[in-house]
């Protein structure tokens, strides 16, 4: 199955990237020409920011609050009930809905984060139309798409680090701070391992998705990440070669970004 | 028990990839080519009901060979769903096709041409308004028919008029000029809870808008004797200046790089639109108190543009004669074009606008409904063909260039003189 569902595409596309195709004629052999045409193509570095920076204000803070969120559903605290349904809720919602609903939420006009800041004397920022704010603004919406899955997978973490940790930890007077920044933390660190490199292929390439529905690309190609951009010259210019260099980009960014995390884990436990 | 080795794993892993790509290429559906079974008709998602009850209507005519419809996706997922469909050799015989869409599916030698058969028989080119057959011609080929005469009209919600006082409602001598100064006037009056107009550029590249407007100007797109677009010249800055001025001046409504919820009209906040025909089947639903004129002039000519989308025989289709037979009912007045009347069709031949069923719609009408639609289906200016060169890339031009303006502030001179290198450098290179 990894074979046909993983590897095949992959080596289907590098291959592809070696051809000039336009889905409907034969492919041409071109040999690494798509590959020099990412060199001179000036829309290409500007898309690649766009997916650094959808990586950077998206992964950690979902890491943060899933983590965050499992412990306080673990906790049985009053109210949590609500929150072990809500926090479904973007799991059952297609990302069409999510889209009328943070449209709405952003909406500079009529939508509540604007009126809320408006109210403390804050003039709202245009959301999506503003190129400064519509890469957060995204992100958060991606974040609350991911959160549902990043919950589960830590929920199951901490419910499988034994109690007498705690207990123990509790005699010797630890806080619920200390108890949560020294045992839990390091306990679902193999989840946070998973979390980060699932978060890593998401924030890359669902925000292909979110922005087609929001931004198609803009304010001023700010949200044309690389995955958009593949997409539109694969499927408006039907120029499938070169949107499959545009793919094994990001695929070599990702897998260095990879490469970097697993060397910082391993100098980290060899220190 | 003994574990297999590497190697008998290898020979696992390859025999399993070549099972389960046999398997699914054994799946592939392959009608393309089969001259047995009915003609398949595929149709953008949205309009998939409608054409089924149109097939089943033509079914219960106990034709030689019936028409069966089959999904193929929306928006720009269409190009995917042709796309795999010829990969997998299971092409429909029809296909939904739009103008923009029609260059690209000419240039790939995936659609029939029809001129042959449109010289002869019950359907003719002299069926169809010339302007929207031309639409779908390609060089010397018509790839495809027109299904609906969807031109642009001037919609307007006489409660927003009244809510703001103003009593000057539209009407068909206004010019541009006279539409902007009423707008100015709700907007200003409406104090942030109505505006005059849904600013008409839209995103920057609604060609059933932009069209019309150049050439009330005397710009053309595209000049097919220098193979160069006339997009960013002298007089196409003229029109891009009025078209933007709703969002420059401010008596619009503003402009969001979201379309999801900007439209104003339909929720009641402006007064007037320019938006196709088919606007009617949600204005009727949505708002109590409205009616339509004529998209205004400019320049001593009317700002009516239009479009339709069409339906088009593939080159590779072995029941080409069988789908012509279908089109030849569908055309009809008192053939498929009843059923589609229903669903508000304002049919694109000659015969339809005079005699269609479209006049006695069951609805309620406003009162200019019928008149304007006729006329404006008469007068409509409709963009032709373009280059693939341009075409797969100008929308994307234009709604950046817009941007440029409206968000940042560059002028109308410098955006879309930028629009008119990019594009000729994009002519240029496929020569």
């Amino acid at each position: 199955m990894f074979g046909v569902f993983i590897l095949l595409p992959t080596l289907t596309g590098a291959a592809l990237s070696l051809f000039s195709w336009d889905f409907f004629g034969a492919p041409r052999f071109v040999g690494l020409e798509n590959y020099l045409r990412l060199g001179s193509d000036v829309a290409v570095l500007p898309a690649l920011f766009v997916t650094l920076k959808f990586l950077a204000f998206g992964i950690v803070p979902t890491i943060v609050l899933g983590f965050a969120l499992a412990v306080l559903v673990s906790a049985n605290l009053p109210g949590m009930g609500a929150l072990r349904f809500l926090y479904f809720v973007p799991i059952v919602v297609s990302v069409a809905v999510s889209g009328v609903l943070w449209a709405t939420l952003y909406s500079p006009r009529q939508g509540p984060l604007s009126a809320l800041l408006r109210t403390v004397g804050i003039a709202p920022p245009s959301w999506l139309s503003d190129s400064t704010w519509s890469v957060p603004a995204l992100s958060v919406m991606m974040i609350w798409l991911a959160l549902p899955v990043v919950i589960l997978l830590y929920l199951a973490a901490v419910q499988r680090i034994p109690d007498d940790l705690y207990s123990a930890a509790a005699l010797d007077g630890a806080s619920a701070w200390r108890q949560l920044w020294s045992i839990t933390w390091p306990s679902v660190m193999p989840t946070t391992v998973l979390v980060s490199v699932m978060q890593l292929l998401n924030f890359a390439s669902a925000n292909l998705d979110v922005t087609l529905i929001m931004t198609q690309g803009g304010p001023l190609y700010s949200t044309r990440s690389l995955a958009l951009y593949a997409y539109e010259t694969a499927f408006q210019k039907l120029d499938v070669g070169y949107a499959s260099a545009l793919s094994m980009l990001q695929f070599a960014l990702l897998a260095a970004l990879l490469g970097i995390g697993w060397a910082l884990r391993r100098l980290r436990r060899d220190a | 028990m003994m574990k297999p080795t590497r190697k008998v794993a290898g020979i696992a892993a390859v025999a399993t990839i070549v099972v389960v790509t046999g398997g699914l290429a054994g799946c592939a559906p392959a009608s393309q080519g089969k001259e047995g079974g009915p003609v398949v008709l595929g149709m953008t998602a949205s309009l998939v009901d409608q054409f089924t009850a149109y097939a089943d209507a033509y079914n219960a005519t106990d034709p030689a060979v019936p028409v069966k419809v089959v999904d193929l996706a929306e928006g720009s997922d269409i190009v995917q769903s042709l796309v795999t469909k010829n990969l997998s050799n299971d092409l429909p015989d029809i296909v939904f096709n739009y103008d923009s869409l029609n260059a690209t599916l000419a240039s790939k030698d995936l659609l029939a041409d029809l001129s042959g058969r449109l010289e002869k028989g019950d359907l003719t080119s002299k069926t169809f308004l010339p302007q929207f057959l031309e639409q779908y011609a390609v060089d010397d080929e018509v790839t495809g028919l027109p299904v609906s005469a969807d031109t642009s009209m001037l919609f307007y919600n006489k409660d927003v008029f009244a809510a703001t006082g103003v009593t000057e409602l539209p009407s068909a001598d206004w010019t541009w000029d006279d539409m902007y100064r009423v707008a100015a006037e709700i907007t200003e009056k409406g104090k942030g809870q109505y505006y005059g107009l849904q600013s008409p550029a839209g995103q920057g590249s609604t060609g059933f808008v932009y069209f019309p407007m150049l050439q009330a100007y005397g710009a053309e797109v595209y000049d097919k004797d220098t193979g160069k677009t006339g997009i960013g010249s002298g007089k196409a800055l003229d029109a891009w200046k009025t078209l933007l001025a709703p969002y420059t001046e401010g008596f619009g409504t503003p402009y969001e790089v979201s379309n999801t919820l900007t439209n104003y009209f339909d929720g009641g906040q402006a007064a007037m639109v320019i938006q196709a025909r088919p606007g009617v089947n949600t204005y009727r639903e949505s708002l109590k108190n409205w009616d339509v004129s004529s998209v205004p002039s400019q320049n001593g000519i009317p700002v009516i543009g239009g479009g339709s989308y069409g339906l088009s025989v593939t080159k590779k289709s072995q029941r080409q004669d069988a789908a012509w037979a279908f089109l030849s009912w569908f055309y009809k007045t008192d053939g498929g074009m009843v059923p589609a009347q229903k669903n508000g069709v304002v049919p694109p031949t000659v015969d339809g606008i005079e005699n269609g069923a479209w006049r006695d719609d069951d609805h309620p009408l406003p009162a200019h409904l019928i008149a304007t639609t006729e006329s404006s289906a008469r007068d409509a200016i409709l963009a032709p063909t373009l280059p693939v060169a341009m075409s797969t890339s100008m929308n994307e031009l234009l709604n950046n260039a817009l941007q440029e303006v409206v968000l940042n502030g560059k002028s109308v001179e410098e955006a879309y003189g930028a629009v008119e290198a990019e594009l000729d450098k994009r002519l240029a290179a496929k020569g």
